[in-house]
């Protein structure tokens, strides 16, 4: 008996301590007064964060592995550099996390990272990687930058009625503040056809309607309830259609969606699945969790029953809830049509830094302090498929390229299509 | 493919064994509870834990005498290893996972008898090596807008990814008891601990995060003695 004992006690010590320990994994939330000592501590840093929380690594086509590699040894030689009394210039290490993050398919990822050791002759102190900006500027039917084209379509639109007949025009620019502080401009207007009907008409530059409608602008709040109540209550004979403008949208709200597909549906309608990170191995996620739409009293129209165009405009400044309307309203309103432009694709979800210890994914890090990473929070399937880095492809492709980058040929093409649905 | 492999290789060392039966070779069957915990580090999460859950085994067991107070056991089991995980974090603490795991396990021991003459104790130690067949997850989750939160219930199916370790070795060991009701046919009821060498997480270069699972296991055998 003694000796059986003796024998189970030797085989189980032998066996105890065989068990590896885990390496150290960053909380993807901290973002608190982390001082880097080298180059290298600070990259090393953030690749462990982003292999831990980047919520596309089922999809993501950059070897992650391959990057540390690769770059380590880069970024030790500027620790060498450093401490032999050499200025690292901010483009140099620009060149290596271009490297790291240019090409991934998060297209809401922007990537800040500051020179922890700059040199007084560089004139920049801060990194700026937006890998979708990269592959979108690759695109041949790109034309400009978000913002230039919101001014030049806010521009446009304020001089609508030399392009239409219109028989009611209001615009507004609000500015909203709290969680997420925005301007957002608005255009609402009611273009007559030559046969007496109407289509109401509104453009915005990003999905703030909740806000705004919740006490936000009391001018956007109006024009909204004027576009959303011309739906509403417009006599079917004299409704032609209406167009939601989303060029230049550059996303918000996903709450909007009430409002502009829960105004048209009489029952709830599964119109996203999502899921976020769990745990810290890249393909640990929660389960796929369903997203849906309730019908929304106030403005409500059966526009199925009716047979009522719904138009959507984009183009491929449409991002984030900018594309992720036309695509969810595509997908649930048999009426619904979309014309313009393959959108940006930046499909998926977020959530301010501040809820981190929520989804344990998503935006992190401090600028000020190294390093500050905006990515996407959920992973979304729109009917099932990731639209990540793919956009919401239009019904009919009208390219503003293809029109000497005028607005009106986008418009154009949606009056003609209501018109053709008599 | 590799499963069938191992399985066909189980049986066939067993009627390899029992064509060469004396009267030091028994067979036979066994049923049981479990229950199993992980052992992970919990390094850059602030939430999550782990807890233990309960599930059961079934299989075969085939056992040869070398000596009056030594033999050697090899069971082929059907086990649910399974475990459980929540959020604790304010207003998501509804939200968890209940990881439901099978496994095929063959846990190969040295078993030392002692005791009377229908009534023995004995003590087991040995390894164990085990495949990864089916892995199923229940709970809660949740789904996030600006201005709501939604819970919802899941029960699915997860597939297998480059991550996940099918095939997992380790250490077995503890105790039990045996009756012999004649010359032939005994019943025995062993408490096995099963402490698991290989993670069920691959981890990756840079970044190691291995899972370890224990089980604890109750079970009632019968077996025919040759």
């Amino acid at each position: 008996m003694k000796r059986n004992l003796i024998i189970m006690a030797v085989i189980a010590l032998a066996f105890s301590n065989c068990r590896n320990e885990a390496d150290y994994h960053p909380y993807i939330g901290e973002y608190g007064p982390l001082a880097y000592d080298s180059y290298t501590s600070q990259f090393e840093h953030i690749w462990k964060t982003m292999s831990t929380g980047y919520v596309f690594w089922d999809i993501e086509t950059t070897d992650w592995d391959a990057v540390y590699d690769d770059l380590i040894p880069e970024f030790e030689k500027l620790d060498t550099k450093h401490n032999a009394g050499e200025d690292v210039y901010t483009t140099e290490l620009s060149a290596l996390y271009k490297k790291a993050f240019g090409s991934m398919c998060d297209h809401h990822m922007k990537v800040y990272i500051k020179n922890i050791f700059p040199s007084p002759s560089d004139p920049y102190q801060y990194i700026y990687v937006s890998p979708g900006n990269n592959e979108v500027e690759q695109r041949d039917y790109y034309i400009e930058h978000y913002e230039d084209e919101q001014v030049g379509l806010y521009n446009f639109l304020s001089n609508i009625e030399t392009q239409y007949d219109i028989s009611m025009h209001e615009s507004a620019v609000a500015s909203l503040h709290g969680e997420y502080p925005m301007e957002v401009a608005y255009h609402y207007c009611l273009i007559n056809l030559p046969d007496g009907r109407k289509i109401p008409y509104l453009w915005q530059s990003s999905a703030a309607i909740t806000p705004n409608m919740n006490g936000g602008d009391s001018t956007a709040s109006a024009i909204i309830d004027h576009w959303l109540t011309a739906i509403a209550y417009t006599p079917r004979e004299q409704l032609a259609g209406f167009i939601l403008d989303n060029r230049a949208n550059t996303g918000g709200y996903q709450d909007d969606m009430d409002y502009l597909l829960g105004s048209f549906i009489n029952e709830k309608k599964e119109i996203i699945k999502t899921r976020y990170k769990e745990g810290p191995g890249r393909l640990e996620y929660s389960a796929w969790t369903p997203y849906y739409i309730y019908p929304h009293s106030k403005y409500h129209r059966d526009i199925t029953a009716e047979n009522i165009p719904y138009v959507i405009i984009c183009d491929i400044n449409s991002i984030s809830m900018g594309e992720v309307e036309p695509l969810t309203i595509k997908s649930v309103l048999p009426t619904s049509y979309i014309i313009g432009e393959r959108t940006y694709g930046a499909t998926c979800g977020l959530q301010m830094p501040e809820r981190i210890n929520l989804n344990y994914g998503g935006p992190y890090g401090d600028y000020n302090n190294g390093h500050y990473v905006y990515t996407s929070t959920f992973e979304c399937l729109y009917e099932g498929m990731s639209a990540e880095g793919i956009g919401c492809i239009p019904d009919k492709t009208v390219l503003r390229k293809d029109h000497n980058g005028d607005f009106k040929a986008q418009i154009d093409a949606a009056i003609e299509y209501i018109q053709s649905c008599q | 493919m590799c499963m069938n492999k191992r399985q066909i290789i189980a049986i066939g060392l067993l009627c390899l064994a029992a064509t060469a039966a004396d009267a030091q070779l028994s067979i036979g069957v066994r049923g049981g509870w479990t229950q199993t915990s992980i052992s992970q580090s919990n390094t850059g999460r602030v939430d999550e834990t782990f807890s233990k859950l309960s599930g059961y085994e079934t299989g075969i067991q085939a056992g040869y005498s070398i000596t009056d107070w030594m033999s050697v056991r090899a069971d082929l089991n059907f086990m649910q290893r399974s475990y459980r995980k929540d959020r604790n974090l304010h207003y998501l603490d509804p939200v968890f996972t209940e990881y439901h795991n099978s496994y095929l396990i063959m846990p190969v021991m040295a078993v030392f008898s002692f005791g009377g003459e229908r009534l023995h104790g004995h003590l087991l130690g040995g390894g164990f090596a085990s495949y990864w067949l089916n892995a199923e997850i229940h709970g809660k989750t949740y789904w996030l807008t600006d201005y709501y939160v939604f819970f919802e219930d899941f029960d699915e199916y997860r597939d297998f990814n480059s991550e996940d370790q099918r095939f997992t070795a380790g250490f077995v060991g503890g105790t039990g008891l045996s009756y012999s009701i004649n010359s032939n046919l005994s019943f025995n009821s062993d408490i096995l601990y099963y402490y698991d060498l290989v993670s069920q997480h691959k981890g990756y270069d840079h970044l190691s995060d291995p899972r370890y699972l224990n089980t604890l296991s109750i079970s009632l055998g019968i077996s025919y003695k040759f």
